[in-house]
């Protein structure tokens, strides 16, 4: 099966798997392991400078020779808050990759178009390779794409919601309306809402709490690596068509009573 | 002088560069892995030496943490 490649780099895996919220470091890393992913993403936040075990740097624990690092710009709410985040990440972790997430309510966390065109926008004239987490809009996805983004990440459902693909026809228009990869990113609950994804075309996920918040993150893990194989497997097989009433598997010639 | 660094009001009795404020807030750690801002502008490692605080600056020095 073809590999996943974005601006140019390829990995060996479709999943992209997120850092956070996982009961504890060594369970994080067995389940990206579990995952076969080698291309993870990491959060921006102030050093805790008044105690010493204040939150450890995730840099500590990632093997940065495995994994490809994409840092986000999550909690921010303005075009100005993020590009400074990204420029902060570019200066923290050598890379000029990221995540581009711009979100326009707490709630919901859905994205703020206007504040994140505008932030893509900044980002790409100064030489960011930007992945921006956006709606499932097609004519979002499209601007983003000819702004020239690396990629577009349209929301399967909101963050951290396990709803899977509540809107699998419009990932589908922007299968088809653009070129460069497109992630689906957050919004998948369990296995099959990855293979749906995978089957309607895009080109990979990106999870986080799925596999984090699951009883058992290591075996989730594993199983959506499955289900993206199977799903991706099934996209490139060209499924049957549709049809609402039955169509005979057996041959009809030769039947006894004929 | 007063300045605030990462959301907080530090008093400081003298002039201080940048490489040798965050060296004190690091308490001794190395400074691998961390960005600075100083009023929302990035300040490159290479430049903490020639950066001078004043009055009411504002830094903040951030790392990598988990994140989805």
């Amino acid at each position: 099966m073809s590999n996943l490649t974005i601006a140019g780099r390829e990995f060996k895996s479709r999943l992209i798997v997120g850092t956070s919220r996982y009961p504890d470091p060594h369970t994080m890393l067995q389940s990206l392991e579990a995952s076969g992913t080698d291309f993870v993403t990491v959060s921006i936040r102030r050093l805790n400078l008044k105690s010493a075990d204040g939150q450890e740097s995730i840099m500590n624990m990632i093997d940065r020779n495995k994994y490809w690092i994409l840092p986000n710009t999550a909690g921010c709410f303005t075009a100005k808050e993020a590009v400074l985040t990204a420029q902060l990440a570019r200066e923290a972790l050598e890379t000029n990759w990221v995540k581009l997430e711009v979100i326009g309510d707490d709630e919901t966390l859905f994205p703020d178009v206007t504040e994140l065109l505008k932030a893509a926008e900044q980002l790409l004239r100064d030489d960011f390779i930007v992945l921006p987490y956006c709606n499932d809009d097609p004519i979002t996805c499209r601007k983003l794409a000819d702004m020239g983004c690396a990629a577009v990440m349209p929301l399967g459902a909101p963050i951290g919601s396990g709803m899977g693909i509540r809107n699998p026809y419009n990932i589908q228009i922007i299968r088809d309306l653009i070129d460069i990869p497109v992630i689906v990113d957050a919004g998948v609950g369990t296995a099959s809402d990855a293979a749906l994804a995978m089957e309607l075309g895009v080109d990979g996920i990106l999870m986080n709490t799925a596999i984090a918040g699951a009883e058992h993150p290591v075996k989730m893990a594993e199983a959506m690596k499955l289900a993206i194989q199977a799903g991706r497997l099934a996209y490139k097989s060209g499924r049957i068509p549709k049809r609402l009433y039955a169509n005979a598997s057996s041959p009809v010639e030769g039947l006894i009573n004929s | 002088m007063n300045i605030k660094i990462n959301g907080e009001v530090l008093e400081l009795n003298e002039k201080t560069n940048l490489s040798e404020f965050v060296t004190h807030r690091l308490n001794g750690k190395e400074p691998r892995g961390i960005a600075v801002a100083l009023n929302d502008m990035i300040i490159p490692k290479s430049k903490w030496n020639e950066t001078i605080l004043s009055e009411n600056d504002n830094v903040e020095i951030v790392h990598a943490v988990q994140g989805g």
